[in-house]
């Protein structure tokens, strides 16, 4: 990839990210209230949204072969402990990132 | 110029309708309480206002992009599983909605619908089945859903 596609990409992306974060704006302009439908899924959406994501994160990882989702499985319960614990995003991520980094590399 | 846009167009179809899906559901989000924590001074007005902070958080997360995929075409070698940071925020961001939310349902439909979606679909085009199933399982059980988040 040429660095002038990257930019492209780039731009490419910050205009579909823009269009949609000020199109909002522009079709509920304060003037007419908002349509129930619409609040109702702005309410909704999110967390659906999240587990969407969250999944497409896994969406690569194989239980059938070694090693079984192992070092995914192991760094998402260090993630989720760590953040009952501290509710430290940063040190959620960065504790589940460096876990699943050495296991990749020295244990699996 | 224009062979190269068309070349980078197809390219970016899959992360133009991720985005168009998440970002419309930011916005609708932002338009109605998520912004809740920043409030307007009385004498500026209150939809100019959030328009300038979206415009802002746009900004910082333009440029952000921008300086990861430059910075990452520096870097001449890879540590092997740093991608998982990705993993790591999502999943703290989802347990975090999870622990504000009153109501698991909808996480759940995502995490299901999404889940359903990747076993019949496989790993390169569940994405807009996914977010076909959630917005019809959303509609479909609206009427539950619309008390269960409102606590009533």
């Amino acid at each position: 990839m040429t660095a002038f596609q990257t930019a492209i990409i780039i731009a490419a992306v910050a205009l579909g990210t823009m269009l949609t974060r000020f199109l909002p704006f522009i079709a509920f302009n304060g003037k007419k209230p908002v349509p129930k439908y619409v609040e109702y899924l702005g309410k909704t959406l999110t967390g659906a949204a999240l587990g969407l994501l969250v999944v497409y994160c896994f969406k690569s990882v194989s239980v059938t072969a070694a090693p079984h989702g192992l070092p995914e499985l192991i760094s998402t319960v260090v993630i989720v402990a760590l953040h009952l614990w501290k509710r430290n995003m940063l040190l959620s991520i960065a504790g589940g990132t460096v876990c699943y980094i050495a296991l990749v590399n020295f244990v699996f | 110029m224009l062979k190269a846009l068309k070349a980078a167009f197809p390219k970016t179809i899959p992360i133009m309708t991720g985005f168009i899906f998440l970002g419309t559901a930011y916005g609708i989000y932002a338009r109605s309480e998520g912004l809740a924590a920043a409030e307007p001074p009385d004498d500026v007005d209150s939809g100019k206002f959030y328009f300038w902070v979206t415009l802002l958080n746009q900004a910082y997360w333009v440029t952000g992009a921008a300086i990861g995929s430059l910075a990452g075409s520096f870097i001449g070698f890879e540590i092997k599983g740093l991608d998982f940071v990705m993993t790591a925020l999502l999943v703290v961001i989802f347990l975090d909605n999870w622990l504000k939310e009153k109501n698991h349902a909808s996480s759940l439909i995502g995490i299901g619908a999404a889940a359903v979606c990747l076993l019949i679909f496989g790993s390169s085009s569940f994405i807009i089945p996914s977010m076909a199933v959630i917005v019809l399982l959303l509609t479909v059980f609206r009427k539950k859903l619309e008390k269960a988040v409102d606590g009533k």
